[in-house]
């Protein structure tokens, strides 16, 4: 995965920098959508495991 | 599918503890995941082939299954695999998926029927849930954890399936009912 991760680390700053569009907000929104239950299921497996 | 591939990524860690839940979790999406990149920098219509299509989702799943062994250097490759495929199926039941090309596209299209979708994932997310509290919560606590985390995840696919239906607002158009 941190093939992809580097790709997009570099390709998305040059997509800030095109300018905030109507495009790019609905791109952030998507991108947020995809990493929230990423972001949910670590918290809950990190709790899990520390409440053994 | 939304949140049912949380659910999807919840299932597969109850069978395969080791694997750690983040990759797991990115497996699940992976798909989208490349839809997303694909629409970088400009919107580009006719994207699905190379991200959810069966050609590509083989391939995606193989480099996905591939970094993680190269990276990870543990066992749960096939674990990766087998998440990153079943993305297809699960996408099956709530929007249109590509088989090879653009067409045909087959599905429920169960997105387009906000209730219905709201409905199915939440049922996806219980089950999940309930299968990994059974195989890796033993304590009270950890089972609280698991139950928090259900709310959320319903919660979260309740609010989307509302967002999704005012700002999409196409008919159903499940094609495996009609001819296209």
């Amino acid at each position: 995965m941190s093939g992809a991760a580097l790709w997009l680390a570099l390709r998305a700053p040059m997509f800030v920098m095109s300018g905030v569009t109507r495009w790019s907000l609905r791109w952030y929104a998507i991108a947020a959508a995809l990493l929230v239950p990423v972001i949910l299921l670590r918290i809950a497996d990190a709790r899990l495991r520390a409440a053994r | 599918m939304y949140l049912g591939h949380a659910g999807v990524a919840l299932v597969l860690k109850s069978r395969a503890p080791r694997v750690p839940i983040v990759p797991l979790t990115l497996a699940c999406y992976g798909p989208d995941w490349i839809d997303a990149a694909l629409m970088i920098p400009t919107p580009r219509e006719g994207m699905a082939p190379y991200s959810h299509s069966l050609p590509a989702l083989a391939i995606g799943a193989v480099v996905a299954a591939g970094l993680y062994a190269a990276i990870a250097r543990r066992p749960g490759a096939m674990v990766i695999f087998v998440a990153w495929l079943l993305h297809w199926p699960a996408d099956l039941l709530t929007g249109l998926k590509p088989i090879v090309g653009l067409r045909p596209s087959i599905g429920l299209d169960l997105y387009h029927v906000a209730y219905a979708d709201a409905a199915l994932e939440v049922v996806v997310i219980l089950v999940a849930c309930v299968i990994y509290a059974q195989a890796l919560a033993i304590t009270r606590r950890q089972r609280a954890v698991v139950v928090g985390l259900a709310i959320a995840l319903m919660a979260l696919q309740c609010a989307f399936d509302v967002a999704f239906s005012r700002l999409d607002r196409q008919p159903w158009r499940p094609s495996l009912a009609f001819a296209r």
